[in-house]
């Protein structure tokens, strides 16, 4: 483990000379009470959501009448499309949409486990990230792109 | 004069000292509270984006309390679960607000899991030493989709039967053991009762204590290496 | 033991406005969440009373000399048919800890199978520990239906 110290250990007098420099500052009561505050923002914003936007309940479920326009809750839509485009591949033979649009899947959680392993460059600096940072904000492009698509196809 | 300090709090009331004395001899309390609380720093660098951790936690903590109590009058019977949750919406007082609670934390747990990802990505957070970390929290991103997915099933309404017909085929088209995926999420070949008793078991138990194991691993992770410092 | 942390004088004011303020925040955000919790564990049909005071039996679902419960303002009631004509319905709760007493048919009498109080046909207890009789409902006919009401 280079560089970074164990943040425990770091002796009582080296904390008090980070505080005193303004790079850290006490867990208690700063920083618990800024989380405290945080909590109730979001419990205040989820109550004002659950009131003003109650979720919608439709009706029971029909195992013999399948509604017109089924489609997952949005965050599953990036990758349902994908499913529906790995069926445009159709041409490389009949096994191929199903496998690859299942296995597109799992390639991106593996790659998405895999992501620090990867990277091993140790520098953090955008600048010497030019690589990481572009693939990062073109898959976010991507995701959003596909989900729009299948939301509004 | 006996009295205890806490940090910036010193306690001088005699009896909160003796109290806390006496479950202190027994608990030894008082070092761990100094070790875990009272001596310990957090950097002052954090910004906005950095915070979307700790409310991805507070939702999952939220989502379990509106949850449990769901749970009190929610039925997972094919028959019956339908009107167990129209019942808790619009007869059990204040059972929309829990119902209400619980569908949001949902869809902003997600949200907020995202944002989280995204800033430990673009801030190079994920790189040594805190690699194993990263994969911890994609684990929990999968559980948490793992949620959402069983937890949809639950009300049994029109859209959640047959988004869970549909998301249950996909796993079928994986070479060799496809089917026998599917028939496992679906316990036989179509959606029945014996699937809903399996959803409902996946999202109240054994997700939540996968769940709860991974937190654990993840949080170990963050008091050992401390929160990254600035770039 | 670990060092005690020392705490730079903060101003005293700001912490004490912050700390207010806070706790204000927390104690009413608390206070609106016990008290819907404490509406949404009671569920609304659990006080009794209020749906439906009258309960209705078809005539034909009572055999002549036989017994029937049925829920009455939530609890358990039982309508008991003499003969053709003679009915009674009361109160299946026993009144010395709550179990649902049994007809027995044989002795006309009703018994309560876990501390093996007795009651007759009126309600009034014959024997054993129940301190009060069983109440009884009104009884009435209207076509082919037993209608019963509180008395």
């Amino acid at each position: 483990m280079k560089k970074e110290v164990e943040i425990k250990k770091i002796p009582i007098e080296e904390k008090k000379r980070l505080i005193r420099e303004g790079k850290m500052k006490w867990f208690f009561p700063g920083h618990v009470v800024e989380q405290v505050v945080i909590c109730l923002f979001i419990f205040v914003i989820m109550i004002t959501l659950a009131t003003l936007f109650p979720p919608h309940l439709g009706s029971m479920a029909d195992p013999f009448n399948t509604p017109d326009h089924i489609k997952p809750e949005w965050y599953f839509l990036a990758s349902f499309q994908l499913l529906i485009i790995a069926e445009k591949l159709d041409f490389l033979g009949a096994w191929a949409p199903k496998i690859l649009g299942v296995g597109m899947q799992g390639v991106i959680i593996g790659i998405l486990l895999m992501v620090p392993f990867i990277d091993r460059n140790p520098d953090r600096k955008y600048k010497n990230r030019k690589i990481a940072i572009t693939l990062g904000i073109l898959s976010v492009i991507i995701a959003i792109f596909l989900t729009l698509w299948a939301h509004f196809s | 004069m006996e009295q205890l300090k806490f940090g910036p709090i010193t306690v001088k009331n005699r009896l909160a000292v003796k109290g806390f004395n006496y479950i202190n001899k027994r608990l030894g309390l008082k070092e761990i509270l100094d070790d875990e609380v009272f001596t310990k720093v957090a950097p002052t660098h954090l910004g906005f984006l950095s915070c979307f951790g700790g409310i991805t936690f507070f939702i999952f903590l939220m989502q379990v309390v509106t949850g449990l109590l769901l749970m009190i009058y929610y039925i997972p019977d094919v028959d019956k679960a339908y009107a167990s949750v129209v019942m808790i919406t619009n007869d059990i007082e204040f059972g929309w607000v829990v119902r209400g609670l619980h569908a949001w934390g949902a869809n902003l747990m997600v949200i907020t899991v995202i944002i989280h990802m995204g800033k430990i990505y673009f801030s190079g957070i994920y790189k040594a030493p805190r690699e194993f970390n990263w994969v911890t929290g994609i684990v929990l991103l999968n559980l948490t989709l793992g949620f959402s997915f069983t937890g949809y099933l639950l009300p049994w309404t029109q859209l959640s039967y047959w988004a869970t017909v549909v998301g249950t085929e996909v796993p079928s088209a994986v070479p060799l053991v496809g089917d026998t995926i599917k028939i496992l999420m679906r316990g036989g070949e179509d959606i029945s009762q014996v699937t809903l008793s399996r959803f409902f078991t996946l999202h109240v138990i054994l997700l939540p204590i996968a769940t709860v194991v991974l937190l654990v691993l993840h949080f170990m992770q963050i008091r050992r290496q401390g929160i990254s410092g600035p770039m | 033991m670990p060092e005690q942390a020392e705490w730079e004088d903060e101003s005293l004011t700001r912490r004490v406005f912050i700390m207010a303020s806070l706790t204000t925040a927390s104690i009413v955000a608390a206070g609106g969440t016990v008290y819907p919790l404490y509406r949404y564990l009671f569920p609304s049909d659990s006080k009794g009373g209020g749906k439906g005071t009258s309960v209705t039996i078809p005539e034909a679902e009572v055999v002549v000399g036989g017994a029937r419960f049925f829920k009455f303002k939530g609890k358990p009631a039982i309508l008991i048919r003499k003969s053709e004509k003679e009915v009674i319905a009361m109160s299946a709760v026993c009144t010395h800890l709550g179990c649902v007493v049994k007809y027995s048919e044989s002795d006309q009498i009703i018994k309560c199978p876990c501390h093996g109080a007795k009651f007759d046909l009126k309600g009034k207890v014959i024997a054993g520990p129940a301190p009060k009789p069983l109440q009884l409902f009104l009884v009435s006919r209207d076509g082919g239906k037993f209608v019963i009401e509180e008395a």
